[in-house]
């Protein structure tokens, strides 16, 4: 009689904050020595809710070899400060520095940190989804390492419109027109770094950077995903830990206490000002993988849809012109060769558009 | 309350022929304890009567010059109460009557005793009335020269069970002279010379009245009764309370059968849960062991098992104690005044006793809840001699983790089990050892691969000797352990197994001498040995790249010697003095890494590493801690009392999560931890209600502490070699008021009390990481400074009771965002000061029923049902609040932990 389906629960939370204009400086700075472009962010923190990002622009940026030549880099849009063919001495530590509103700022001086390749990226099924896992080795015995990614899967809308109508009459659609089959594109979002400091060699076995539930839209159809790796510091590998931990695994019952996490820049001008971010260098290596819904094995295999998906009939021809703006024709109903009326769904089951994605397929597709 | 005033001028004593007393009184419809105060108060007759049964009575009689019989015949008639006159004593009893012709012989022994006589409710109501009859007791030599004072020492007992009642008031009145029964339930008091009543009180049980003559030095036990008889006598007016009369401040006593009475969560009665509804008591979060004691953290509470140290009190992430209801005796929370014979930690004491077996008869007990089976063996081996005590606890289901959220712990599983032994054998009238083992167990796995394990063991062997009337020694000797361990083995190359261990080794001597009516003196002497091996990592499985880890054992040596008086300077002043010295050594075989001078402590400024040889000093601390507590009677009801104490703690815990976990490391001071030390002045007054059980207390305490840790941020300890450069040592500040009121006995009783308290820390390191909020004072985790708690319960009748537990308080501070930004794709968090905010405040009901099985005493097995409701009003009260990136977007969260109402249905039983 005591087993009531009782308990603890999460619920959306709004603190009473006194959410203020800080205008903390944030620098999010990385040196592709792989393709030789250096690409700075710069922002300025907002208070709680401010949807609007606060890009600061009109800084004046450099990055600097240690001892050696400092190169400048021009804002190349909004708060975007970028360089390219920037080929710095692979054994010289370099930095940013770099002055904004009449501040100057700089980071730490890093060592640039070649990357090794990616051995495998896997797609693996698991008990409720699929994971995507990374490996790879390096020289020595410990290696830090961050991974970022962009995935882009396929998905196809419920029903495919095979109508459109032109003039108030459906007209059959050409290639062009379909809007069955869509592509999304998303970067990662999450921190993903992983250390061999506690393994005898410098090997990372199928690290997990992606879960991806059963019923997720992402695996209806295809798959992909690129992911790219660096190779970093320890320093770096203890600031994307702290920042990942404190930002983004909170929730549990025996959570850090979080505090802020402040990285290698800092205030010339005013030393204890505060400043977030990172800066860091190193190679880029990647690796793209591809899978299908196909491919799953038959447990996983799930539509992603929630089964509010109809068709229904409209006939006679006479009301078809009702449909139109307020539905999409999937397909004609027939009596023998003559169509004496369509069968219809709403918008959100027949046009893929609408979940958010794009009908461009990406030019490397496949 | 008019009627009362109205009937006394209408009554009048008078004696009759026969030479009875006479009596006149006019009552109309007067609830009968006023009709008692009355009659008492007109006549030499004396009422004996259990006031929840009796309460509610109302009586309507009037008389003039009539006999008693007369008024008591009108009380009884048409209900089913009965009385019995015994000379001046009046004896009010539901159903059955009391027989007063004595069995022969009865009279003739030296001490009560229990006989093995077949016991029955006569023998119970006899043993008691002759503990309170007119027999004089002499104690010591028949002597002529009565003047002075006398020793007298003796153990109160419970009469059924044998085991020693810890903590029972012995004292005598006008002038007031008292003391409590130690751990072993063994007393030793001064009284002057000559004839007097002794009057004995433990909670739960009869109250003793006893003359006696006192002659000199001598042995008088006591053996009570419990209270679980049809009706009993309780004498109101005279029930006196440790608080007042105690001289230490700050001390809290809980019976366990005071717990069991407490609505508590997921069927359990649960002792730290009935410690931390104490004033000045508070935990972190819902479903916490770990409690903080005056605005301490939670390692700095000496948690005593049977005189072993328990590393970590909780059972199942904290929803549970791990101590086992059914085996405990009792426990005794100081949190101001500690003695000098208690050392070690900084905020608090708590020493909990478990029974040692009853000692007359086997007996089974156990329950059923819905989380866990407890089963507990008891009887003697050698009957009065030898007893023993078995306790097991264990889950046997997961249902607690079913109740939680569902989705996050779908994948997980938790047990635990906790296994009780004591042993108790008396050698002969001077010497007896008590044996205790005690061990706990957890496993968990938390929606992941990880295997979490840990459990406390420890044992424990104290020999008491009794060297003459006024000398006694305890020796004792334990060993506690703490281990746990993670192990993961989802990924083959990664897999691995993580062990932590905590030992620890003490040997202690304790002597206590009575030198004379105004003194008594304490003294002793212990040691702890330390060994700790804070991580131990290595491979699990042939395929694993994992390389062992084994961080190297840290060993400490803790020494002590303390002296202590209490010194009676005059019937309304008592002072209490003592003095402790602890040295400690953090002891070698050990590499210390040096950092260079003026540089933070960081790995980037390691300049060297020293290597000590084993049994060598590589830093040592020491340092003296006074404790000094007076007592002032300004009234026999009320008295005021002062403290002043000063604690040092070599041993910390590293943790910098929200709540303890099982998984936090302990740390001994060494060259970069400084030990703390704290420092607190305390000052109290206590009033017990004249006419009423009612007490009353207020306290005012002010602490200071030195060389707290804290954290900076983003710290971590698994596996750090150099967990000094992630810790501040910050100053610690403490103040509050506690207020409380208790009803300790009738129908209705519990207690009520409010605290204001802060709990502050202060960070000014030299470097920018070691500072805190800018080196401003800044609350710490648990600074909670309203807290209200009411424990109420109530006797519908001897089978059905009620009980309600109200719990309100601030919310703990908490680290929040202040602003947001974009990095790597996603928003983050911009945070706070440290401790700037607060998640909404506490509140609970909690509501228990209780059924009793009938109350015949010869039947086979009792049992009992529980029906409680945690949380009645399902209000959802935050564990924690958290802002956290979600899908690139910063989002605010509430976690609650029992979010609904959570009912539980509990059988005991007892054969």
């Amino acid at each position: 009689m005591w087993l009531l389906a009782v308990g603890g629960c999460v619920e959306p939370y709004q603190a009473n904050i006194n959410s203020s204009e800080l205008n903390t400086l944030v620098v999010d700075g990385f040196y592709n020595t792989t393709d030789g472009t250096v690409t700075v962010n710069l922002s300025r923190s907002r208070p709680i809710g401010d949807k609007t990002p606060r890009p600061e622009t009109g800084a004046t940026m450099f990055i600097e070899e240690e001892g050696g030549k400092s190169i400048k880099i021009f804002e190349a849009a909004a708060g975007v400060y970028s360089a390219v063919g920037i080929k710095l001495a692979p054994d010289k530590r370099c930095r940013i520095r770099m002055v904004a509103r009449s501040r100057e700022y700089y980071s730490d001086f890093v060592t640039i940190q070649p990357t090794p390749v990616i051995d495998t990226v896997m797609w693996k099924p698991l008990t409720d989804g699929v994971g995507v896992v990374v490996s790879t080795h390096g020289p020595g015995t410990t290696g830090y390492y961050r991974w970022t990614y962009e995935e882009t899967w396929r998905y196809r809308s419920y029903f495919q419109s095979y109508w459109i109508f032109k003039n108030h009459v459906p007209v059959y659609r050409t290639q062009d027109e379909q809007i069955w089959e869509c592509y999304t594109t998303l970067p990662s979002t999450k921190i993903a770094v992983a250390s061999t400091t506690q393994l005898a060699e410098n090997r990372i076995n199928e690290y997990e950077l992606v879960f991806i539930p059963k019923d997720s839209r992402k695996i209806s159809s295809r798959y992909s995903i690129l992911v790219r790796q660096m190779a970093i510091t320890p320093e770096a590998y203890e600031y994307w830990k702290q920042l990942q931990k404190t930002t983004e695994n909170l929730g549990g019952l025996f959570d850090p206490l979080p505090g802020q996490i402040t990285g290698n820049i800092h205030g010339k001008t005013n030393p204890g000002e505060v400043v977030v971010g990172y800066f860091s260098a190193s190679g880029v290596t990647q690796q793209r993988i591809f899978f299908d819904f196909n491919d799953l094995p038959q447990y996983l295999k799930s539509s992603g849809f929630d089964g509010n998906c109809q068709e229904s009939d409209m006939q006679p021809l006479t009301l078809v012109y009702t449909l139109e703006g307020a539905y999409n024709i999937t397909s004609a109903i027939y009596a023998g060769e003559t169509i004496v009326g369509y069968h219809y769904s709403t918008f959100g089951c027949t046009d893929c558009r609408l979940e958010g994605g794009t009908l461009t397929k990406p030019l490397w597709w496949k | 309350m008019r009627s009362y005033l109205a009937l006394l001028s209408f009554v009048l004593m008078g004696v009759s022929a026969s030479g009875q007393q006479l009596v006149s009184g006019s009552f109309s419809a007067t609830p009968f304890p006023e009709f008692v105060n009355a009659m008492q108060a007109s006549s030499m007759y004396r009422f004996h009567y259990d006031p929840s049964v009796m309460d509610t009575v109302k009586v309507t009689v009037s008389g003039t010059h009539q006999l008693i019989k007369y008024f008591l015949d009108e009380v009884v008639t048409g209900t089913d109460f009965r009385y019995t006159i015994d000379s001046n004593k009046v004896y009010f009893t539901l159903n059955v009557k009391i027989m007063t012709e004595l069995a022969p012989g009865i009279f003739g022994e030296a001490t009560p005793k229990d006989d093995n006589r077949e016991r029955n409710l006569f023998d119970e109501e006899q043993t008691r009335r002759q503990q309170s009859d007119g027999r004089i007791y002499p104690i010591g030599k028949r002597t002529a020269n009565m003047e002075g004072n006398a020793a007298v020492s003796g153990y109160v007992k419970d009469i059924s069970s044998g085991e020693v009642l810890v903590g029972a008031s012995v004292y005598r009145e006008n002038p007031l002279i008292g003391v409590t029964a130690d751990q072993y339930g063994y007393f030793l008091i001064t009284l002057p010379r000559g004839r007097q009543t002794l009057i004995v009180q433990s909670l739960g049980m009869k109250t003793i009245h006893r003359q006696v003559l006192v002659y000199g030095d001598g042995r008088m036990d006591f053996e009570m009764e419990q209270e679980i008889t049809p009706l009993k006598a309780v004498v109101v007016e005279s029930e006196r309370d440790q608080r007042v009369s105690g001289l230490q401040m700050g001390s809290e006593r809980l019976d366990v059968r005071s717990v069991k009475q407490m609505p508590l969560a997921l069927g359990e009665a649960d002792i730290l849960k009935a410690v931390t509804t104490l004033p000045g008591v508070q935990t972190v979060g819902e479903g916490t062991v770990g409690f903080n004691v005056r605005g301490g953290s939670s390692n700095q509470n000496l948690i005593l098992y049977n005189d072993a140290t328990i590393y970590n009190p909780s059972h199942l992430f904290g929803f549970f104690s791990t101590f086992n209801a059914d085996v405990l005796k009792s426990a005794e929370l100081n949190k101001s005044s500690i003695t000098a014979d208690y050392g070690g930690r900084l905020s608090s004491v708590l020493d909990i006793t478990s029974r040692e077996g009853n000692q007359k008869k086997f007996s089974v007990s156990g329950g059923i809840s819905p989380v866990t089976g407890r089963l507990v063996v008891e009887g003697p081996i050698v009957k009065d001699k030898t007893s023993f005590l078995v306790g097991v606890r264990s889950t046997y289901s997961d249902w607690i983790l079913k109740q939680l959220d569902q989705k996050r712990f779908s994948n997980s599983t938790a047990g635990f089990y906790d296994v009780n032994l004591s042993l108790h054998h008396t050698i002969d009238e001077k010497n007896s050892l008590n044996l205790s083992a005690y061990m706990s167990h957890d496993n968990f796995r938390l929606n992941s691969d990880t295997l979490y394990n840990y459990g406390d063991q420890n044992a424990s062997l104290r020999w008491k000797h009794l060297f003459n009337n006024k000398l006694t020694g305890v020796l004792t000797g334990s060993v506690s352990k703490y281990a746990f361990s993670i192990n993961s083995n989802s990924n083959p190359v990664n897999a691995f197994n993580l062990d932590f261990t905590i030992q620890q080794v003490n040997t202690k001597a304790d002597f206590s001498y009575v030198l004379n009516a105004k003194h008594v003196l304490q003294g002793g002497i212990g040691s702890i040995y330390y060994k700790l091996r804070p991580g131990n990592y290595q491979p699990a499985g042939d395929q694993s790249l994992v390389v062992p880890d084994v961080m190297p054992d840290e060993q400490g040596r803790e020494s002590s010697i303390y002296v202590g008086d209490q010194f009676e300077i005059n019937p309304q002043l008592s002072l209490y003095a003592g003095l402790r010295y602890s040295f400690y050594q953090y002891l070698g075989p050990h590499d210390m890494y040096v950092y260079a001078q003026g540089a933070p402590k960081e790995t980037g400024n390691i300049v060297d590493t020293v290597h000590f040889n084993a049994g060598k000093s590589i830093a040592h601390y020491g340092g003296l801690e006074p404790r000094i507590s007076l007592r002032y009677f300004t009234s026999p009801q009320s008295s005021f009392k002062l403290g002043y104490t000063v604690t040092r703690q070599y041993i910390q815990m590293l943790s910098n999560t929200t709540a303890i976990t099982p998984v936090d490391l302990w740390k001994l001071t060494d060259t970069y931890f400084q030990p703390q030390v704290g420092t607190q002045y305390s000052l109290g007054y206590y009033h017990n209600s004249k006419r009423k059980p009612i007490e009353f207390s207020i306290e005012v305490y002010y602490k200071q502490m030195k060389n707290l840790i804290d954290y900076k941020n983003a710290a971590t300890f698994l596996l750090n070699r150099h967990v000094e450069t992630d810790i501040l040592h910050a100053n610690g500040m403490a103040y509050g008021i506690e207020l409380m009121i208790k009803k300790s006995v009738g129908r209705l009783n519990g207690w009520m009390n409010y605290t204001y308290s802060r709990s502050l820390l202060q960070s000014t390191g030299e470097y920018s990481d070691e500072i805190i909020n800018s080196g401003k004072w800044y609350p710490s985790m648990f600074d909670k400074p309203h807290a209200f708690n009411l424990l109420g319960n109530y006797k519908f009748n001897r089978r059905i009771s009620f009980s309600t537990n109200l719990t309100y308080s601030t919310g703990r501070p908490i680290t929040l965002p202040v602003g947001i930004y974009d990095l790597q794709g996603s928003q983050r968090p911009l945070y706070s000061e440290r401790n700037e905010y607060r998640i909404p405040d506490y509140f609970r009901i909690d509501i228990s029923f209780n059924f009793e099985g009938n109350h015949k005493i010869r039947k086979l097995a009792h049992g009992s049902w529980t029906l409680g409701v945690y949380n009645l009003t399902g209000r959802k009260n935050a564990y924690s609040v958290y802002y956290t990136a979600d899908g690139g977007t910063i989002k605010g969260y509430k976690l609650s932990v029992f979010a609904q109402p959570i009912p539980t249905l509990t059988y005991n039983f007892r054969f």
